[in-house]
């Protein structure tokens, strides 16, 4: 998985002469490098590598460590989502054999064995053959059913007296069964969290907002952080962006720090691409002040 | 773990992000070169990663794989960006990204993976070196080291940086499978060289 240094060939040798003296060279502040570069096999490479060194983004301290929640976060609820699919699907692979014992027809009747024992729990949620099977192939003893006689009646109603209540105990099982992994792979409505990022006029601000699609609308949750109190007179409204316009889902003043401020959208959060938080004056008109201090990108 | 990986395992997609996040996220912003659009690239990239992780060959490094989701990621974001948009989108009608070149990216992806295998003092060295822009007397003075050693040092940070880059001239690995999005336009990296970044 790494990329262990290789030097094979002649070429990659002189290139790692060529880049490592630059390097020096440039390193030195040796007089005249740059036109030596200019001379060099490669010197648009080199010059690249020394640009990339020199890139702040080469040195950042890389990505906010939210992202890395954010992400791993949004995989599990994916995973989730997919084991209680197949779950089901499983589950509902196994419920149509144990009821078509029930469902199916009556085959013809079959005449009294001493060799055939009478119905068992098992025999009635195993899957049975729809045709044949050895009771069916034994003959009768007597041609022709002989249906008023008790004796026909018993092993019918023993078998049926062994069959509904198993199955029934099988269904409330199998329902309760389906009912408690739901509820327990899916105990809340997937939360989608995206990260915010403070702007030039909130640079310290960051935080994640979680997105959670409720009966009663989208519930947005914002759990900022470094996001300075808004000043008396002032506060901040949370705006939800995109094609259909820009929306206010709520106002907050960030007094109390570390608090989850909890905000509503009454609009499906699918249709908007940002999430903003602006500062508003009090008693100006509720419209975006333009005065934006936090964002995130939704539903990317 | 790359077997885990492979199978949508998302505690070895943590350990993926752990190992690859930096240089993605070096790729993401020399794409970019905004914030925001690459948290969301780096997001997007290790998402697709690991929807499309039973498609990775472990025979193959994972890195390249990687680098080539993260650069079409990015790219794709930004031609979003340069979307005209409708209903008073201000930002995006603002936005003026440039496509990038696709060799930076690579460039940048090999640069992170080569510092990241350098030891931690040959990274210091060339950090104060290239970054800070001093001199190797004021590194001496910064690190309380005696100027020959600074010097012995930088040579061979330097050098030993030259051999992790020996292969930067190849292209990288085909990781055409990774690749849904189409391929944007290629350019020269003789254009990095010139460009300098406004990345911040």
């Amino acid at each position: 998985m790494s990329t262990a240094p290789q030097t094979d060939g002649g070429a990659d040798e002189q290139f790692v002469d060529l880049l490592a003296g630059h390097l020096d060279r440039h390193a030195r502040r040796t007089p005249g490098r740059k036109k030596a570069a200019a001379q060099s096999a490669d010197p648009a490479l080199l010059a690249a590598v020394v640009t990339e060194l020199r890139a702040e983004t080469t040195w950042a301290s890389g990505p906010p460590p939210a992202l890395r929640d954010s992400i791993l976060s949004r995989v599990r609820a994916h995973a989730a989502e997919q084991r209680v699919v197949e779950q089901r699907v499983v589950e509902q692979r196994v419920a149509e054999p144990a009821s078509e014992p029930l469902t199916a027809p009556e085959p013809a009747p079959e005449p009294l064995s001493a060799s055939e024992p009478l119905s068992a729990p098992g025999a009635v949620s195993a899957p049975v053959p729809p045709t044949g099977g050895p009771a069916t192939t034994v003959p009768a003893p007597e041609p022709g059913p002989r249906w008023w006689h008790p004796a026909q009646w018993r092993p019918r109603m023993g078998r049926l007296t062994w069959a509904l209540p198993a199955a029934a105990l099988g269904a409330a099982v199998f329902t309760a069964g389906v009912l408690a992994v739901d509820r327990m792979l899916d105990p809340q409505p997937r939360a989608d969290v995206y990260v915010a990022a403070g702007t030039d006029l909130a640079p310290e601000a960051r935080g994640t907002v979680s997105v959670v699609d409720t009966r009663s609308g989208a519930s947005v949750v914002l759990e900022p952080v470094g996001l300075p109190a808004a000043a008396p007179g002032s506060y901040y409204a949370a705006w939800l962006k995109g094609p259909r316009g820009t929306v206010p889902i709520g106002s907050f003043h960030e007094r109390r720090s570390g608090v989850p401020i909890e905000l509503w959208s009454g609009v499906d959060i699918a249709d908007y691409t940002t999430f903003s938080v602006t500062l508003q004056t009090e008693g100006a008109p509720p419209t975006p002040s333009g005065l934006v201090v936090m964002t995130a990108v939704l539903n990317p | 773990m790359l077997v885990r990986f492979r199978a949508g395992d998302a505690d070895a997609l943590g350990e993926v992000y752990d190992r690859y996040s930096r240089s993605v996220w070096a790729v993401a912003m020399t794409v970019t070169r905004a914030d925001h659009l690459a948290q969301e690239a780096l997001q997007e990239t290790f998402i697709r990663a690991w929807n499309s992780a039973s498609a990775y060959d472990p025979e193959r490094d994972l890195g390249p794989w990687l680098l080539t989701i993260a650069r079409y990621t990015a790219l794709d974001l930004i031609r979003r960006e340069l979307r005209p948009t409708r209903g008073g989108h201000e930002a995006e009608q603002d936005a003026v990204v440039e496509a990038p070149d696709l060799d930076v990216a690579w460039l940048s992806w090999k640069v992170q993976e080569a510092l990241r295998q350098l030891a931690d003092h040959e990274r210091e060295i060339i950090r104060l070196s290239f970054f800070d822009d001093l001199t190797h007397a004021q590194i001496a003075q910064r690190l309380e080291l005696p100027l020959g050693t600074v010097k012995s040092r930088s040579h061979r940070a330097h050098r030993r940086l030259a051999e992790l880059l020996a292969h930067v001239r190849d292209p990288p690995q085909s990781g055409d499978d990774a690749n849904q999005t189409g391929t944007g336009g290629r350019t020269t990296i003789g254009k990095a060289g010139s460009e300098g970044r406004s990345d911040g």
